[in-house]
């Protein structure tokens, strides 16, 4: 019997593959400004003290000795300072390091309970799924804000008790989305073939279902620090972040709280904008990703 | 006089990723009342080619060169409104899977009324002319007011046929009008278009990769490879005195239920690609009789009789190539193209 | 000459409930009303080294059968014996040994495939699953596997994913992962349905050679007869959850002896633009789905043959000729008027 060639000589290898996808994400002008702000952020938050001007908590003092409270961006303080005397731009970028831990291991948590959550209530289905979902359904109807003020109340107020009230509750949104997927991948052959071939449940949903939900969990990632650098910002601009660390949020709250807020603008718009950046890179990557990964997923 | 003359059609879809050429320099005519068969594997370029002549191709194709003569008009110039004017009224079509294309939150006669309006049908009288219809197709008129997930697909299939017929076109193309449906059910289907045919004095296209079926309903047939017509001719010829090695090749690899036992060829190979250049003829990696010649010389399509034209450099061979093609293990060259 | 008999199934009953809303919990309905018979009463055996056809329209039953075979779905009254075991009874670790007998070939074979495993993870699969030597002893196999599968050379395809395959490509990587445990059973569903007509032939000489070299059998389920007479030995046809005919498949393709079986054949269009079918069997009306208890024969409605026994009395598959079976009363009398030819001209 002669072999049956095509013309594969021409087809990818495995790790070219992954390549592909990241070049394919870079292609588009929206992937290219995401991954650039993204990886701005990355520099900010790993350089952090080094690359910061000053100490991000030190008073800084006018010639005369008074505090230099509110002063206008200046050579000395490029973003000028807040009303406690101290400099907004290394506030600003040290402020990206409690973003990216909010935000990655929130997102992390999001992810991996909302997956487990999808995964088990597609793939079981009947009761296991009713159950699942209604909890989901109740979470769905907690009102993020209230709920966590009123945690953090009850608790201490800390970047973990932070981490821990949004991921108590946005993992809701992913388990919908993953368990919606396995639901149809469910059906598919080859899942039976693993059936068939003696696979048991759980490998079923975590060596053959969960390779294929991945690149969902993994947009949902990159949602989910969005949304928890949101949240967190949110938190702390209600007075209810963790006092002792440097936030954008913080930053916003200080502003607020001092009535700096009114008038200088300096001491708001960089925090802002850095909220308003980094949540923007994050789903403009997200959305390359899924754009490019979709079709690959649809064509089974 | 031909209704319907295509020349030289060439299509190709464009994306960010390249050209492909889907369909290459197709021409052919179809008379009045006549029936033609396009007959292919997928990747062929056969329902490319259904929707090309339509004017159906989604955003990314475009028609590369060639046109397209519904009586003297040439569809390919004509803007979109002139082009929705000749659909349903001059030309139908019956798409693939076509019984899922059916609007599943309205009922049928809704359907139908939309579709009479939508193309200048008069307000009154499409309730009398869809229970027309529905009768001449063998389905109740009473099932007008059923929405289409209570009807079988079979009776889906012959709704959409109904519908096609609203405007009594000129042209009907249907393609695979009977893929995925039952046996039994495809044969209700397949007699009640031999049924229409003789009725009707409409030209029919019938796109399949089922060589049976278009037998059966064609008196014409055009077998698609690569994106070209390779043999173009009667069905008695096409099917009797095959003349293009592919021809020769679809039809061992056919099975026939009179014949049980006749073993069954499979071309080794794969068709080439189609977002590259192709120099010579595109059968040529799979071909049994090709030869050197053949993958640098594109052989042009040419009239072996009346009414049979075979692009092939060895069209004239044919009796003797048939024999051959016989063996199966003469298919079993095949190397990539 | 007696072989080993693989498959034995008497009297296969599959029956599907409605779900149960809680409606019907506080008021039940009597009758079993809701129920699906999606088999009722299968009976065939099979022996080693041979191929069983069964065909059959859409809701013939033929896919419950297959997912029986396989252990997906277990029946809900009969028997289903494989080798010497029932297959009703197994549970753990004897269900999960009984997966080394049983394998299949499933119809669409880029959906069989995970999208996201290379083709050696694929075939290697099946193998780890019953942990079944080291790396590298399940690499050679799974290389074996895919030569065996005329995927040559193994190299070539073991690091591919299933996009970057060709149809036929695919489903010789899906055979491959059937046939890397050696099993003594292969259900194929429609395993080229799905391909280009002009790999077709391939695939089903491999299908064919593999019954012989690995000593196996094969139930091969379609819904296309022309590709009958090619692959197997013996042919069932099914209609509504029965067989109403069984027998050789050459005897059944040339002598049919059930009323369907015969409009089936007539059904079928032939590549031959001179032959044209009588327009009797499109007289035959759409069928509905089986619920609830049916009287006579399922096939009376639709019979130009039916007389009024057939409407009261449920024909049972009883022996005509040799090892061909039929379940029709009518069978005898059609015979006789064969040379009327009703079917066609």
């Amino acid at each position: 019997m002669s072999s049956v060639p095509m013309p594969l000589a021409e087809a990818p290898r495995v790790d070219q593959a992954r390549w592909a996808t990241i070049r394919l994400v870079l292609g588009s002008p929206s992937g290219m400004v995401g991954v650039a702000l993204f990886v701005f952020f990355c520099v900010l938050a790993v350089a952090g003290e080094r690359l910061a001007p000053y100490d991000p908590v030190a008073i800084h003092y006018l010639p005369n000795g008074k505090v230099a409270q509110v002063e206008p961006p200046s050579r000395a303080f490029w973003l000028g300072t807040t009303h406690y005397g101290r400099d907004v731009l290394s506030q600003v970028i040290v402020g990206s390091r409690v973003a990216f831990i909010v935000g990655i291991v929130s997102a992390f948590f999001i992810a991996f309970i909302g997956t487990n959550v999808g995964l088990v209530a597609g793939y079981y289905g009947r009761r296991v799924d009713d159950m699942l979902m209604r909890l989901t359904d109740i979470v769905f109807g907690i009102p993020f804000l209230p709920f966590a003020v009123v945690l953090v109340a009850l608790l201490r107020p800390s970047i973990w008790n932070v981490i821990l009230t949004i991921s108590c509750l946005l993992w809701r949104t992913t388990a919908r989305v993953i368990r919606s997927q396995v639901l149809s991948l469910r059906e598919r052959p080859f899942v039976r073939a693993a059936r068939v071939a003696g696979a048991s449940d759980l490998r079923i949903m975590y060596v053959h279902l969960l390779p294929n939900v991945m690149p969902m969990s993994l947009l949902y990632v990159a949602f989910g620090v969005a949304w928890a650098v949101l949240a967190e910002a949110s938190l702390s601009f209600l007075g209810f972040g963790d006092p002792r660390m440097v936030s954008w949020g913080q930053m916003l709250y200080a502003a607020y709280i001092s009535g700096s807020i009114r008038h200088a603008w300096w001491s708001v718009v960089p925090p802002g904008l850095c909220i308003t950046l980094f949540t923007a890179s994050v789903f403009l990557i997200g959305r390359e990703y899924e754009r490019v990964v979709n079709p690959r997923l649809d064509r089974g | 006089m031909s209704l319907l003359s295509v020349e030289n059609l060439s299509i190709e879809y464009r994306s960010r990723r390249g050209v492909v050429r889907a369909v290459r320099n197709t021409s052919f005519e179809l008379g009045a009342g006549k029936t033609l068969g396009v007959v292919g594997e997928s990747g062929c370029g056969k329902s490319t080619l259904a929707m090309g002549v339509l004017g159906l191709l989604p955003p990314t194709a475009v028609v590369a060169s060639g046109a397209v003569k519904l009586g003297n008009r040439d569809l390919v110039t004509l803007d979109s409104e002139s082009l929705r004017a000749l659909r349903w009224r001059k030309m139908a079509y019956v798409p693939q899977s076509a019984m899922n294309s059916l609007n599943p939150v309205a009922r049928l006669r809704d359907q139908f009324a939309e579709i009479w309006r939508a193309h200048g049908g008069a307000r009154n009288g499409v309730r009398h002319k869809a229970e027309a219809l529905f009768v001449r197709v063998g389905l109740d008129p009473r099932r007008l007011q059923s929405y289409p997930h209570e009807l079988s697909g079979g009776m889906r299939q012959r709704a959409i046929i109904a519908m096609a017929l609203m405007f009594e076109p000129e042209l009907l193309v249907a393609d695979e009008p009977t893929t995925g449906l039952d046996v039994i059910v495809q044969r209700g289907v397949l007699n009640l278009l031999r049924r229409l045919q003789a009725e009707e004095r409409m030209s029919v296209i019938f796109v399949s990769h089922d060589i049976a079926v278009v037998a059966e309903l064609c008196e014409h047939v055009a077998v698609m490879y690569a994106g070209e017509i390779v043999e173009l001719g009667p069905a008695r010829a096409i099917f009797g005195a095959p003349c293009h090695p592919y021809t020769m090749g679809l039809e061992q690899a056919f099975p026939d239920i009179r014949d049980p036992m006749r073993t069954l060829v499979s071309i080794a190979g794969t068709p080439p690609r189609l977002d590259r250049r192709l120099d010579g003829c595109p059968f040529t990696a799979r071909c049994p009789f090709a030869v050197e010649r053949c993958r640098v010389e594109k052989p042009a399509p040419r009239a072996i009789a009346p009414g049979h034209v075979v692009a092939c450099h060895f069209a004239a061979e044919g009796e003797s190539n048939r024999k051959r093609a016989r063996e199966p293990l003469v298919w079993q060259r095949g190397e990539t193209a | 000459m007696s072989r080993e008999l693989l498959i034995h199934c008497d009297d296969v009953h599959k029956t599907y409930q409605a779900r149960r809303t809680l409606r019907e919990l506080v008021m039940p309905r009597h009758g079993d009303g809701d129920a699906t018979r999606a088999l009722d009463g299968v009976s065939f055996r099979l022996e080693r080294g041979r191929v069983l056809g069964i065909a059959g329209e859409s809701g013939s039953g033929k896919s419950t059968l297959a997912n029986l075979l396989v252990g997906l779905e277990r029946p809900t009254g009969g028997l289903i014996r494989i080798g010497d075991r029932d297959l009703a009874r197994l549970r753990g670790a004897e269900l999960l040994a009984f997966r080394r007998q049983v394998q299949m070939v499933f119809q669409d074979p880029f959906a069989s495939l995970n999208p996201r495993f290379t083709v050696r993870r694929t075939v290697e699969e099946p193998l780890v699953i019953h942990g079944i030597g080291d790396r590298a002893a399940r690499l050679a196999r799974a290389r074996e596997a895919l030569e065996e599968a005329d995927l040559r050379p193994a190299e070539l395809f073991l690091d591919r994913f299933p996009h970057q395959l060709s149809g036929g490509q695919r489903q010789r990587a899906a055979i491959a992962r059937a046939i890397v445990l050696r099993p003594s059973v292969l259900v194929a569903d429609e395993p080229v349905s799905m391909l280009d007509v002009s790999v077709r032939a391939g695939i089903l000489r491999l299908l064919r050679g593999l019954v012989e070299r690995l000593s196996m059998s094969l139930v091969f389920i379609t819904h296309d007869l022309s590709l009958i007479g090619q692959m197997c030995d013996d042919l069932a046809i099914m209609y509504q959850g029965r067989i109403v005919e069984l027998g050789p498949a050459l005897d059944v393709l040339a002598r049919p002896l059930h009323p369907y079986t015969r409009a089936l054949i007539a059904a079928v269009p032939v590549p031959d633009p001179d032959q044209r079918p009588g327009d009797d069997a499109a007289a035959l009306l759409e069928a509905t789905a089986l619920t609830g208890i049916a009287r006579g024969c399922r096939f009376a409605p639709r019979c130009t043959y039916a007389v009024e026994r057939c409407d009261g009395e449920d024909p049972r598959l009883r022996l005509i000729e040799g090892t061909h079976e039929g379940a029709c009363h009518e069978i005898e009398r059609i015979r006789s008027a064969e040379k009327e030819r009703s079917w066609r001209h």
